[in-house]
């Protein structure tokens, strides 16, 4: 006997269905289902889950024969607003686009979230699908009746028997009627979860959907738990044999399979009387001279005809064409762009001006780009300037229409917050505990320390209710989290030849103008439809700002020009590199962080190939896959030095030779298992994909034993084995591939170029863009100055919005701050005032105010960030000004009021500088901290500027505001805090241990006294590379009250 | 004139009869919660979630202003002999963050030399708070506002002659000042941070900044304008109400709300010269209200007598059900006015006649006389209930003769086809996992279970 499940939701039916998509397949596996239909609501968003899944256990039958691997059929539960209920699955691909575009257009005719669907809209549109009509009890006849006149002969009456007492008269009612209407019946579940167990978890989702606790959800909980996946025995004994065989009936007609859907490239972006293979060359050919002016080498040509070749077999030219367009449009609308991604590899991109990164210059690995036998889609990633890149979407919405083009969806999941809060609302826990312990839950903790943070705040995880609590928050948390909702992705376009909605669902996403499709990027992935990343990148923004402030200051400066011209044979670029090498990096993109400074001495990049490895080294996977220490011992050996585990002739060699035999990029970990552990390259290929998709399934864990296998097969040591899959893991949510490291490196170097030899149009750019970047307007500003450069308070007189450059007493640029720095300001009214100031400048307070039509609250925030001394004196004087102005609004607008003079006194400095800090968040007086020094001084409290004169391993004691505090995933509980005084910064180390013991501290301090043992690595001339590790915190922030909150707090 | 100022920073918790360290009362605006009385290692104003997150073992409390307001007036009427008049307020702010000001004010020129001196004085008021143990901070100066702001400040300002006091007030940071958070920040904003400064700056000039009312205030609190306000005086009959923060069930708990009534009774006959023959206490339940009164064999007005009689009145005879509130009121009283004791004989009568009607209600119980009202629950043992609404309930066909306990049966029924399954319940602690049949059993139409997990039948219900 067999049985098919026709009607199942997933947790993609929000607040209802409560197992994953994966979680419905494998059970229906293990029970020996013939196939499963996921019929979530209204929505395809779990099936490409399902079909992961799916595909799991065809691999497992692969080595063990008796595995069952069930059909999973296409379908849907149709809701209508009068009441109407019906199953709709597809049977063939065109019965699947017409289900997608009901889907869509029910979607499309609600909010985000919702659907409305009313009979009309299916009048004749579910060709092609097999239909199960879901009865509500009697007298629901009309609907059957109505359906049956349109769908005979693809219609059933579901029944559904679930031991509510009324099985035998339901089936008795339903036999009737499907006499009468002659329509077949077919048994089905509603499935709401894949065992019975889940139980608990689905009342939780009833009760969220009602906002009720569970307590009071009364009969809109189901009864009993039989809505899961049942035995096929227990199925026996419920159901008649015939209603059980015609499962595998309906199941037969549905011969849809997700896996066929296929995707056709728009054909547009063809020239008129090409193929898109020779339009694509002939795009390659007309491009080439801009590359190579005096012609490529031969290598070169050799490797574009390759590269052809290849994406003609696998006819992805309209691919290259589609991105070649949008990035043409962007930059004729003078945008920066840059692409990276694994066709970003390519020639044939670099000549198209896609990337940047010269082929020549980098020695790219090509293969990795596409292989013929790889069944590889490519990837290409553009970055747009983050402020304009709203244009290039719309452009792309525009070129190809709402019907052809949708953003990938982003599945919001449950974090361990959020299920707290949500189970909490269920259980009602009560606001108050539910908020005690989700805000004492940092943002870092786990939920798995959840017990003891719990006995920490008075709540007792051994209670039952507590406990329960717990256990359903955990379950919606694990695995990635259960899907709450859809959200839109950042970027990721899906195009497509026909319209998009023949292929997956779309519907509206929460901003105007945006509609999203029902499947995210790895779905995309997995079905190998082909998306275009239109990402947002502030560093492009900010470099067009700094060229943009040159190019005004009198200099032209070409973006293309600035690159690394060789070491040895240009000052510019070994200037640009020396200032690396000594880690003075603040703002430079990519290798700005603290964890970045850290390695930069150590590292010595020298070349555009070395910031390549750096970019990539320092991330969480390498790190953590230990990689960091092997290279920096390796790096100056000499290749052949370097030893292998197989001797000289060992085929890892050719794979890590580059790198000087680490793995430092995602590729060349796959290209290991393929050369090493005797991986195919399609499985190399599953194994990449589990890499990326690591979080959301966890399956890294099967290829361990195939790698360890494989491995020791070709003689490798068990404990190199071990090494290398501890690697591979690392890797899987955190590795770079090389060509994004690649094109990163481009952006840091010029980046880094300008902030040497341009420091005011650098700075003042970065500053223009925020917000982007590490680190705060205050220490950019410091950085500044430090390194020679003027910086000018904003000044009425002179700002405009953004900051800009100006004279200095020498010729050289100095930096204006603008108004946007004045924390509430708006932009429109500080155009205002450049503009009255164009034509005049402005003679007193009244002056200003009335040109530049300023509202009182304008006024008063220019007064209180000291933009006003030019015109009405100091802080004080400025705000009594601005005060008794603002009492003349309206009609009296025009009328001069005879104002007696106040004598108000001068600001004291310290003063200033709060003020300075509460206005604008830095100040360029003296630093707060100055002020606290001969306090500081009397704790034997060190600044920071001098930690370079103690010894490795002294105790020092340290203070300062508290700037950053970061926990990198690949530090293992560890917590940086950094602390910024007059004379710099310093970062503490913080451990677990210590975290717990100074946790308030740790968490909320504005102003901290560290004691801790010095850690010191470096060379006087090479630089310092500086932690302390903390051993004891004093939290002083009341020291500083007055000043906002500055820290910057990093997961 | 000289005003003694009374500040009592802990008031919102008094009057919810908050004694725990770590009982917090709050304020609401909106969505923002935040603290009006501090606890431990958290200040007034902070936000419950931060106040929560620093010290999770807060028990929170939302104020209530009205029961603040009851207790104020009555320790006006506590204070009532030491001074005249007697002014109270209860102050509020109209922003997040900020905690209404307790306020009570005596003239006391007069009764300095009454009493001896400012000490004696101080002292009497003192030992007679402490006995309400009321936290109070206490200044004294020639206006009414001036008073107010050295109470509030806490540092136990006494200032008599107007030089004085400008010099004093001259000093006071003019975040003191009971001004809108906006205003201050403005102030200070320009660098004024004494009240010294503000009377520096010109008048003119001020008042088109700050308004000509914020000017006013500024010559009230030096005695350079005139402060109205309506005096306070003791009402003619003594009923107080005091709501309990929760039910209370034992007498210990209510020994700090009585000894609180007892006294302001106490003070209230001062105020009024009178003394106390009998009292009556309703203790107020959920449904009824439980009435003691109390006789003195002499009529005095002592607060400590009132509050032994009370609590040995309360103590013989245990309280029925939990209390949610307490109400004094004085029955009979002594002394000069002979007419009203009349008057309240007879409502005294009244109330004993009820009294005893209720507790022969109490003495039967009220658990004798119920509606079933039906509730949605799939557990069949709580599908129902004596007391409670009842709820549109569509449920599954059950039988009206419910066991009060399923009783085991010997061996498996004979059961129809349709088989009930229930198996909810998980969230309370009352989990079932049952299948239910109807069956026939001695010739009767039962109905039973099978329990999930273990497999016993039991019968559990009988139909009609």
């Amino acid at each position: 006997m067999g049985y098919a499940e026709l009607h199942a939701l997933s947790a993609f039916s929000f607040q209802r269905g409560a197992s994953l998509p994966q979680e419905l397949m494998a059970q229906a596996g293990a029970l020996g289902y013939g196939a499963l239909a996921l019929t979530d609501e209204c929505s395809v968003a779990g099936v490409v889950r399902a079909y992961e899944a799916q595909k799991r256990l065809r691999e497992a039958r692969e080595r063990d024969p008796r595995v069952k691997v069930p059909e999973l059929l296409i379908g849907s539960e149709l809701n209508f607003i009068d009441g109407l209920r019906c199953v709709a699955l597809a049977e063939t691909k065109s019965g699947y686009a017409n289900l997608c575009r009901v889907i869509t257009q029910a979607r499309r005719a609600s909010e985000k979230g919702g659907y409305r669907l009313a009979r009309a809209d299916v009048e004749a549109s579910l060709v092609d699908c097999s239909l199960l009509w879901l009865p509500r009890g009697e007298g629901d006849e009309e609907a059957l009746a109505w359906l049956r006149e349109r769908y005979a002969g693809r219609l059933w009456i579901a029944v559904e028997l679930h031991r509510d007492g009324s099985d035998a008269d339901r089936l008795a009612r339903l036999r009737a009627l499907g006499r009468r209407c002659a329509v077949p019946l077919v048994a089905s579940g509603d499935v709401h979860m894949h065992i019975a167990q889940r139980r608990a978890l689905q009342d939780v989702m009833t009760a969220l959907r009602h906002h009720l606790p569970v307590a009071r959800c009364g009969h809109r909980l189901f009864p009993n738990a039989e809505r899961h996946l049942r035995t096929l025995d227990d199925l026996a004994s419920l159901y008649p044999r015939d209603l059980l065989d015609e499962t595998l009936r309906v199941a037969e007609r549905c011969a849809f399979r997700i896996e066929t859907v296929k995707y056709c490239y728009p054909q547009e972006i063809v020239g008129d009387g090409h193929t898109p293979t020779s339009w694509l060359r002939h795009l390659v050919e007309r491009h080439l001279p801009e590359r190579w002016p005096d012609g490529c080498a031969p290598q070169i040509r050799d490797t574009i005809e390759k590269e052809l070749a290849l994406i003609a077999g696998k006819q992805h030219e309209p691919f290259f064409l589609t991105v070649h367009d949008i990035v043409q449009w962007a930059r004729r609308h003078r945008i920066l762009c840059q692409g990276r991604g694994s066709a970003a590899n390519s020639v044939v991109c670099y000549v198209l001006g896609i990337t940047e990164v010269d082929p020549q210059r980098n020695d790219l690995l090509f293969e990795r780009f596409m292989s013929a036998e790889r069944d590889e889609e490519p990837d290409i990633d553009v970055d747009f300037e983050h402020e304009r890149r709203e244009e290039v979407i719309q452009y792309v919405f525009r070129k190809y229409g709402r019907e052809r083009a949708a953003i990938a969806a982003t599945v919001i999941g449950y974090g361990a917050r959020s299920a707290l809060r949500d189970v909490g609302r269920a259980l009602d826990i009560g606001e108050e505990v539910v908020d005690r312990v989700a805000k004492s839950l940092a943002w870092w903790d786990d939920a798995g320390q959840l017990d003891e943070r719990l006995r920490r705040v008075g709540v007792d995880p051994a209670q039952p209710r507590i406990a329960l609590w717990l256990r359903l928050a955990q379950i919606l948390a694990s695995d990635g989290g259960f899907p709450r909702h859809l959200s839109q992705h950042v970027g990721g376009f899906v195009i497509s030849d026909g319209p998009l909605h023949e292929l997956v669902p779309v519907e509206n996403a929460a901003m105007q103008d945006r509609t999203i499709i029902q499947w995210d990027k790895d779905d995309l992935e997995t079905l190998g439809l082909l998306k275009v990343d239109v990402l947002a990148l502030g560093m492009l923004t900010a470099l067009r700002k700094m060229l943009a402030l040159l190019r005004e200051f009198g200099e032209r400066i070409d973006y293309r020009d600035i690159r690394d011209r060789g070491y040895d044979e240009d000052r510019l670029t070994r200037e640009t590199y020396d200032m690396i090498c000594k880690a003075e990096t603040i703002g430079v993109f990519q290798i700005e962080s603290r964890a970045q400074m850290t390695m930069l001495p150590r590292l010595r990049p020298k070349c555009q190939y070395d910031l390549t490895v750096q970019v990539a080294i320092v991330r969480p996977g390498p790190i953590q896959g230990g990689m960091v220490h092997p290279y920096l011992k390796q790096r100056h050996m000499d290749p052949d030095d370097i030893r292998y585990p197989l001797g000289p002739d060992d085929p890892i060699k050719s794979v890590l030779k580059r790198t000087s035999g680490v793995p430092i990029f995602q590729e060349q970990v796959m290209q290991i298992a393929m050369v090493a552990a005797g991986f195919s390259a399609s499985r190399a290929d599953a194994l990449r994909r589990a890499m990326a998709a690591w979080k959301r399934n966890g399956h890294v864990d099967k290829f361990r034993d195939e790698l360890m296998a494989g491995m020791d097969a070709k003689g490798y040591s068990q404990e190199y084995a071990e090494r290398i899959f501890k690697q591979i893991e690392g890797f899987g949510s955190y590795g770079f591939p090389e060509s994004h490291a690649a094109s990163f490196a481009l952006l840091a170097f010029k980046s880094a170029w300008l902030k040497r030899h341009r420091p005011a149009a650098f700075v003042c750019g970065l500053i223009n863009a925020q917000p982007m970047g590490f680190y705060p307007v205050s220490m950019l500003v410091g950085e500044a100055r430090r390194m020679g450069v003027e910086v000018r308070a904003i000044d009425v007189q002179a700002s405009r919005w953004d900051c800009h450059l100006e004279r200095d007493a020498q010729g050289c640029a100095a930096i204006r701050l603008g108004l946007r720095l004045v924390k509430g300001f708006n932009e429109a009214a500080a155009q205002r005032i450049a503009a009255a100031r164009a034509t005049r400048t402005f003679a007193d307070l009244d002056d200003l105010a009335r040109r530049a039509a300023l509202s009182a609250r304008e006024l008063d925030l220019l007064a209180a960030a000291d933009a006003l001394a030019s015109l009405a004196g100091h802080r004080f004087q400025a705000r009594w000004k601005t005060r008794g102005h603002a009492a003349l609004d309206g009609v009296l607008r025009e009328a001069v009021l005879p104002d007696e003079p106040a004598l108000l006194r001068e600001p004291t400095e310290g003063e200033a500088v709060h003020a300075d800090y509460r206005t604008t968040e830095l100040s360029l007086r003296r630093h707060p901290v100055a002020f606290l020094r001969d306090t500081l001084e009397r704790q034997r409290i060190v600044p920071n500027g001098s930690l370079a004169d103690f010894e490795d391993g002294q105790t020092v004691r340290v203070a300062g505001m508290v700037m950053f505090r970061q926990r990198p995933g690949s530090a293992s509980g560890v917590v940086f805090v950094t602390l910024e005084d007059e004379t710099g910064i310093v970062n503490l180390i913080v451990r677990p241990q210590l975290i717990e013991a100074e946790r308030e501290a740790i968490i909320g301090g504005r102003f901290l006294i560290a004691r801790g043992r010095l850690q010191k690595q470096g060379s006087a001339d090479r630089g310092w590379v500086i932690h302390v590790l903390a051993e004891r915190f004093a939290d002083r922030s009341r020291w500083i009250d007055g000043l906002p909150y500055l820290s910057r707090d990093f997961h | 004139m000289l005003w003694l100022c009374l500040h009592l920073p802990r008031l919102p918790a008094e009057a919810l009869g908050l004694d725990g360290e770590f009982d917090v009362v709050t304020d609401q605006r909106g969505a923002s919660r935040w603290l009006i009385t501090a606890a431990p290692g958290v200040g007034v104003g902070t936000p419950l979630g931060t106040a929560l997150s620093l010290q999770p073992l807060l028990r929170a409390h939302a104020r209530h202003a009205k029961a603040e307001r009851a207790m104020l007036q009555g320790l006006a009427h506590t204070l009532y002999h030491y001074g005249s008049p007697v002014h109270a307020e209860l102050r509020e702010f109209d922003e997040t963050g900020r905690a209404p000001q307790a306020l009570l004010w005596l003239e006391i020129s007069a009764s300095l030399r009454l009493f001896g001196g400012y000490l004696q004085l101080q002292a009497g008021i003192e030992a007679e708070l402490a006995a309400g143990r009321h936290r109070i901070s206490l200044a004294v100066a020639p206006t009414r506002a001036a008073a107010a702001l050295f109470a509030c400040a806490g540092d136990g300002i006494r200032v008599r002659g107007p030089a004085a006091l400008a010099r004093r007030l001259a000093a006071r940071p003019i975040r003191e000042l009971p001004w809108p958070q906006a205003q201050i920040e403005a102030l200070r904003g320009v660098g004024l941070q004494a009240i010294g400064e503000l009377r520096a700056l010109p008048r003119a000039a001020f008042a088109r900044r700050f308004g000509a009312g914020r000017l006013r205030e500024l010559d009230r609190l030096h005695g350079e304008a005139a402060e109205p306000a309506v005096a306070i005086v003791p009402p003619e009959r003594f009923r107080r109400r005091f709501e309990l923060p929760g039910e209370v069930e034992q007498l210990e708990s209510l020994q700090f709300p009585l000894h609180r009534l007892a006294y302001e009774l106490q003070g209230w006959l001062r105020a009024r010269d009178l003394t106390l023959r009998a009292l009556r206490l309703d203790c107020l339940h959920a449904r009824q209200r439980t009435s003691f009164t109390l006789r003195f064999l002499d009529a005095h007005r002592d607060g400590k007598r009132i509050f032994n009689g009370l609590n040995e009145r309360l103590g013989r005879e245990p309280l029925g059900a939990a209390v949610r509130a307490l109400e004094l009121r004085a029955t009979e009283l002594g002394g000069a006015q002979r007419t009203q004791s009349d008057l309240f004989d007879s409502g005294g009568g009244q109330a004993e006649w009820t009294a005893a009607i209720e507790r022969i209600a109490a003495r039967l119980g009220a658990h004798v006389l119920w509606t079933p009202a039906p509730q949605a629950d799939h557990r069949p043992e709580r599908a129902w209930r004596n007391d409670g609404d009842a709820q549109t309930v569509s449920a599954r066909p059950r039988p009206l003769w419910l066991l009060h306990q399923p009783q085991p049966l010997p061996g498996e029924p004979a059961v129809d086809a349709n088989v009930e399954r229930i198996e909810s319940g998980w969230w309370d602690g009352g989990e079932l996992r049952r299948d239910y049949y109807v069956a026939e059993w001695q010739r009767q139409r039962v109905w039973v279970f099978r329990e999930r997990a273990g497999g016993r039948w039991f019968l559990h219900g009988l139909w009609g």
